[in-house]
């Protein structure tokens, strides 16, 4: 048995409350879909149309599926951490062991920064950089798929103890040692923390090199680095924050791994092992991963504020210089993360006065949208509330974090509910708002059709009033002493704020729901709002000079661009400026269809599992899997297509849609 | 431009506001005029955590002198050219005042040069490991993290608590902080804090209660099973009262030696509070050359 | 082909050969933050064996070389790849591939010895951080002669074209980082380590 099954015993499978019920969820749900798809005879559809695609369009509106998906499964244990904290005051244990409850709040952190927003930001660089920079497709398009399923495959693996049981990691998101080293955390939790975040991290870093080189390489004819849309230019800055921060992750879990499984001492407590060495690498990563998170936002605020006031962004080269320096500063800053471990007060107020400093070039970024708003004529659309709530919460989210970055006052509030309510501020109105906002956007461009804006507007108020019922008390409780991560505490005081913490997430939760019943009426109404032009918004980049949705070649013929703004330019000079017309087509290669990344992930995904559980023959098999399957696909002469010029035409008289 | 009478009402207000903010700032650097009571960090009991919330209201009150203009200019700005009604919509107004983007690095770099000294110097200043009054010799009290309860060790007094931590008021305290098992965070709010506690290494923080009474301790980082029970009660009182609290414990509670502490190592949730003395001299030392191990140059941190 | 599509063939292995300097130097970073853990580490010998005491230096010197003239016959290889010469470049890639085969022999041998003797990887913080600085090298060489072997095979069954040889090109590109990052291995680890 145990050379079959490694450490993975009948004992082992799901018996607690909680993990019965997450994999009745998961089994059920699956079910479910799969019979659907039976049903009405989809999987062929599913499996040539989506899964295997390379179309970067195709797998961006995946990612944000699966995003979407996981965005709920952290909002559930946000749900549960909420009720806990809420009934667990004095003598009252609530209904979670503190070991579950820990479990809880570790994956609600992993799963919402790993696989919830990243999930939906590379899904929308997916769908819209290749758009912006008036590219057919991506530098490389298998990349990009393979990218995205190890994604899967990293989501999947952080569910996996729901139906293998074992347990989750309970270190906390980030697993620090000596807590996450085998002498305290015997258990696979973080086993499987390590392995999820590995094959996830994997495919985030092979996306980041594939967009650096989009981005770098396939810009339309003549359209210069000073001439890209600032979504494209925040993405690039993100991306090159992936591929410098992104190995230090990977090799910081490998390290605490060969810790765990072969008894190596990089970070014991014992055997000159030196868990501070942990903690300053993943802090390397982890500090610029909030700016991977948010940069790409403040490009896409860039783009709606400009769209909706009908004017050229204001300093653009102010813009991008902030973007870069926020992209530098990012990597100076990860000591501020530990101003308590006892640093000299030189090295602390370094990191703080560099960690004061980032606040320079986001400000600045403030005062270019305020000034892009002056003088405009501003249309008052969905997109625009959710930047004007971002607007509100950011500043005094970034307040908080100018005074978390002076040591002195750090020391106070580090690790307090202060630092989650700030953190949670910046994450919340500045990625995910921000994502929202440019989910809404594009949606038009992505799908075809418009989203009903008063619902877009319903859900935007209940988020925004609940956001800050939720957080306004957790900043509240910070300055009363209440520390994170409680799972019970002796402190009358602190409950009535915990519960009103909770309402405010109950307010945010009836948005949600106005969102999803947002998305089902503009299905339902889609014909009354679809969008024949290709440029529902007035916008000013190319996106928008293609029909919506695009054609999977997204632009029949490529774009010449002249300078910035290329499609509003264009508009200003002509009447009907469609780029294209009455041009001739040429014929083109595109990227065809391809299941190996599938197959690539899978290999990558049994390796891993049985990394968690000891199955050394699994081990061999996933890892020999993989390396079959690069040797294959690097072998294949036969990946692309060829698309006609007469092909071209036809496909441009009739347009393509989802729905 | 011509300015309507209600912008110049509101341009006077947001001015007058932000002036009024900048002269408390000022002040509060000084004096503390903000004093929240009955909330945890700002209800100080110590010199320290005083300066620290001073701290944090002034360099509140520094950022809303920028942050509130700002915000309202950005909401009146996006009120008053909705759809372009007032007929002012200039596309290239940008064009024309395109330097003005160099202006705009000003006013956040002076809010932050000036945050950046306050930050310089009260991370000195403050700094945990300074003596709060180099003329007076400070209560050494050396701190245990164990798995999940504080173990507090007078060395100069020979005896140990578990949970509870009495200090006489007005003397500088300094705390000599390490952990035996996973890596905890020493926080008294009312005190000021924080300090980790880790295996194999010694930090230092040195605090002070001003004020009688008795304070909140925890534990604020996540060290396993037992993190959230693992609290403290702090005992300020009078010099004389902890001379008699120190004699009384002498007389009436076990010695805390290898064997004792052996039992004390174990994991164990939500601890009561337990008094020790004589104490093993060696005990705080040895447990960190244990996880020192045979002669090395050891672990670094700067 | 038509003139697109021979823009199209270049367009790809023009961005191939950037993605790739890109990929390398993320794998950069990866070594630079195994370096780091081995600096912190490196004195940390709780009570066991010090590098002085550890290395063979005219054995590691060997594998130096080795390693060197490798890199040199993979560069030759290149340079015949470039003229279209296929047997050449057979022969020049099969000699880089026995010495980098030997040269991982060696690293190998290396390590038995040490595990041989007591000084295992689980023994102390110094020399965790050693196996794992110069066994992730070793790894990345394994990987490269497996990558050189598929090349062989390919370019004797397909001889060379224009895909074959931007492959090869990478090929080469990563053989040379290895060389590379094995001299400061050498010096950091070893030279540092003994004198």
């Amino acid at each position: 048995m145990n050379i079959l099954f490694g450490n993975l015993t009948w004992s082992s499978l799901p018996h607690e409350w909680f993990t019965i019920a997450g994999t009745a969820t998961i089994i059920g749900g699956g079910a479910f879909m799969a019979g659907i798809l039976t049903y009405f005879k989809r999987w062929k559809w599913l499996w040539n149309g989506w899964l295997t695609s390379t179309d970067p369009k195709k797998i961006g509106i995946m990612y944000l599926i699966v995003a979407s998906l996981m965005l709920f499964r952290g909002a559930v244990d946000a749900a549960m951490i909420w009720l806990q904290q809420s009934i667990a005051e004095g003598p009252h244990a609530g209904y979670l062991t503190p070991a579950h409850f820990q479990q809880i709040f570790t994956a609600h952190g992993d799963i919402m920064v790993f696989f919830a927003t990243m999930g939906l930001l590379f899904g929308l660089i997916n769908l819209i950089v290749p758009l912006q920079i008036g590219a057919r497709d991506l530098a490389f398009p298998f990349m990009n798929s393979l990218g995205f399923w190890l994604y899967v495959a990293g989501a999947i693996m952080i569910n996996m103890f729901f139906i293998f049981g074992g347990e989750f990691a309970s270190a906390g998101w980030l697993s620090l040692p000596p807590l996450a080293e085998i002498a305290y955390s015997p258990g696979v939790g973080v086993d499987y923390w390590i392995w999820s975040l590995q094959i996830s991290g994997l495919g985030t870093l092979i996306g980041g090199i594939n967009f650096i080189v989009t981005i770098l390489k396939m810009r339309a004819p003549g359209m210069k680095l000073m001439d890209m849309p600032m979504f494209t230019w925040t993405s690039l800055c993100s991306m090159l924050l992936v591929v410098s921060v992104f190995p230090i992750l990977t090799v910081v879990i490998t390290l605490l791994w060969l810790d765990r499984y072969f008894g190596l001492h990089f970070f014991t407590a014992t055997a000159g092992g030196n868990p501070m060495m942990y903690v300053n690498l993943i802090w390397m990563w982890g500090h610029p991963e909030v700016y991977i998170l948010i940069l790409p936002t403040f490009g896409i605020y860039s783009e709606i504020v400009s769209t909706f006031a009908q004017k050229k962004l204001f300093g653009y080269t102010s813009q991008v210089l902030a973007a870069f320096g926020v992209t530098a500063l990012a990597c100076l800053v990860w000591l501020h993360h530990f101003f308590t471990m006892g640093a000299g007060a030189d090295v602390n107020a370094f990191f703080g006065i560099m960690t004061g400093i980032i606040a320079i070039p986001t400000a600045v970024q403030f005062f270019n949208w305020i000034s892009t708003l002056y003088k405009g004529k501003i249309r008052f659309a969905t997109p625009l509330y959710w930047f004007m709530g971002f607007l509100a919460c950011f500043t005094f989210g970034g307040m908080a974090g100018v005074l978390l970055s002076l040591p002195a006052a750090d020391y106070q509030l580090h690790n307090s509910l202060f630092l989650v309510a700030h953190f949670h501020t910046m994450i919340v109105s500045g990625a995910l708002f921000g994502i929202f906002a440019g989910i809404t956007y594009w949606f038009p461009k992505i799908f075809g059709f418009r989203l009903n804006e008063s619902l877009g507007r319903k859900a935007f108020w209940f988020w925004l009033f609940g956001f800050l019922l939720s957080f306004g008390p957790l900043y509240l409780l910070g300055f009363l002493g209440a520390t994170r991560r409680l799972d019970h505490y002796n402190v009358p005081g602190w409950q009535p704020l915990f519960i009103a913490a909770g309402l405010g997430l109950a307010l945010i939760g009836i948005g949600a729901l106005f969102q999803v019943a947002q998305i089902i009426v503009s299905i339902r109404d889609r014909e009354k709002n679809r969008d024949t032009s290709g440029d529902p918004w007035n916008g000013r980049t190319l996106e928008w000079s293609t029909a919506s949705p695009p054609p999977f070649y997204n632009f029949a013929v490529v774009p010449t661009v002249t300078g910035r703004d290329a499609w509003w330019e264009n508009k200003q000079k002509m009447r009907d400026a469609r780029t294209g017309r009455g041009q001739e087509y040429q014929n083109i290669e595109m990227p065809k269809n391809t299941a190996m990344a599938i197959y690539l992930s899978a290999f990558a995904f049994l390796a891993s599992f049985a990394f968690v559980w000891h199955i050394v023959w699994m081990q061999i098999f996933g890892l020999a899997g993989v390396i079959v399957c690069i040797i294959i696909r690097s072998l294949d002469e036969n990946t692309e297509y060829t698309v006609t010029a007469q092909e071209l035409e036809k496909f441009e008289k009739s347009p393509a849609r989802y729905l | 431009m011509k300015t309507k009478p209600k912008e110049k009402i509101l341009t006077y207000f947001i001015g007058l506001a932000d002036l009024a903010l900048l002269v408390l700032s000022l002040l509060q650097i000084f004096h503390p005029i903000f004093k929240l009571p009955n909330l945890g960090v700002f209800n100080a009991k110590g010199s320290i955590a005083q300066a620290q919330s001073r701290l944090i209201i002034t360099a509140i009150l520094m950022m809303l002198c920028l942050a509130i203009p700002v915000l309202a200019a950005g909401f009146f700005i996006i009120f008053k050219y909705r759809d372009g009604r007032n007929g002012e919509y200039d596309p290239d107004w940008g064009q024309r005042h395109n330097r003005l983007q160099w202006v705009w690095w000003l006013f956040p770099g002076l809010l932050i040069a000036l945050i950046s000294i306050i930050n310089f110097q009260s991370a000195h200043n403050l700094d945990p490991l300074k003596a709060i009054d180099p003329k007076t010799k400070p209560l050494t009290i050396e701190v245990m993290a164990l798995e999940w309860k504080w173990l507090f060790i007078y060395p100069d007094q020979d005896i140990a608590t578990v949970n509870t931590l009495d200090i006489p008021q007005n003397v500088p305290v300094q705390f000599v902080i390490s952990a035996d098992g996973p890596m905890s965070l020493f926080w008294i709010p009312q005190l000021g804090g924080q300090m980790a506690a880790m295996t194999g290494m010694t930090n230092h923080l040195n605090l002070i209660a001003t004020d009688l009474g008795s304070f909140r301790g925890q534990n604020s980082e996540i060290n396993g099973a037992g993190y959230a029970g693992m609290t403290f009660t702090v005992n300020s009182v009078t010099p004389s009262n902890f001379k008699t609290w120190v004699a009384a414990a002498k007389q009436s509670s076990p010695a805390l030696t290898a064997a004792v502490y052996k039992q004390l190592e174990l994991p164990a949730q939500n601890v009561p509070a337990a008094t020790y003395a004589p104490v093993d001299p060696n005990l705080y030392y040895g447990v960190i050359d244990r996880y020192m191990g045979p002669p090395s140059v050891g672990h670094d941190h700067g | 082909m038509d003139t697109t599509a021979i823009n199209h063939q270049h367009e790809k292995t023009e961005n191939s050969l950037f993605g790739f300097w890109v990929y390398l130097m993320t794998d950069l970073i990866m070594f630079a933050a195994l370096f780091a853990a081995y600096a912190v580490l490196h004195n940390n010998t709780f009570g066991g064996p010090a590098s002085g005491q550890l290395f063979n230096l005219p054995f590691v010197l060997a594998e130096t070389v080795i390693l060197l003239t490798s890199s040199f016959s993979c560069g030759l290889a290149y340079l015949v790849m470039q003229r279209g010469e296929v047997k050449k470049v057979l022969s020049w890639f099969t000699v880089t591939f026995l010495l980098g085969l030997s040269f991982l022999f060696m690293e190998l041998t290396e390590f038995r010895r040490l595990y041989a003797s007591g000084s295992g990887p689980q023994h102390s913080a110094f020399l965790t951080s050693y196996f794992t600085l110069v066994g992730a090298h070793g790894l990345h060489i394994a990987a490269g002669l497996l990558w050189m072997a598929v090349m062989l095979l390919v370019v004797r069954k397909r001889g060379l074209a224009p895909k074959t040889n931007s492959q090869l090109a990478r090929l080469a590109l990563f053989w040379h980082f290895l060389d590379l990052v094995w001299i400061f291995i050498f010096t950091i680890v070893y030279l540092m380590g003994v004198l």
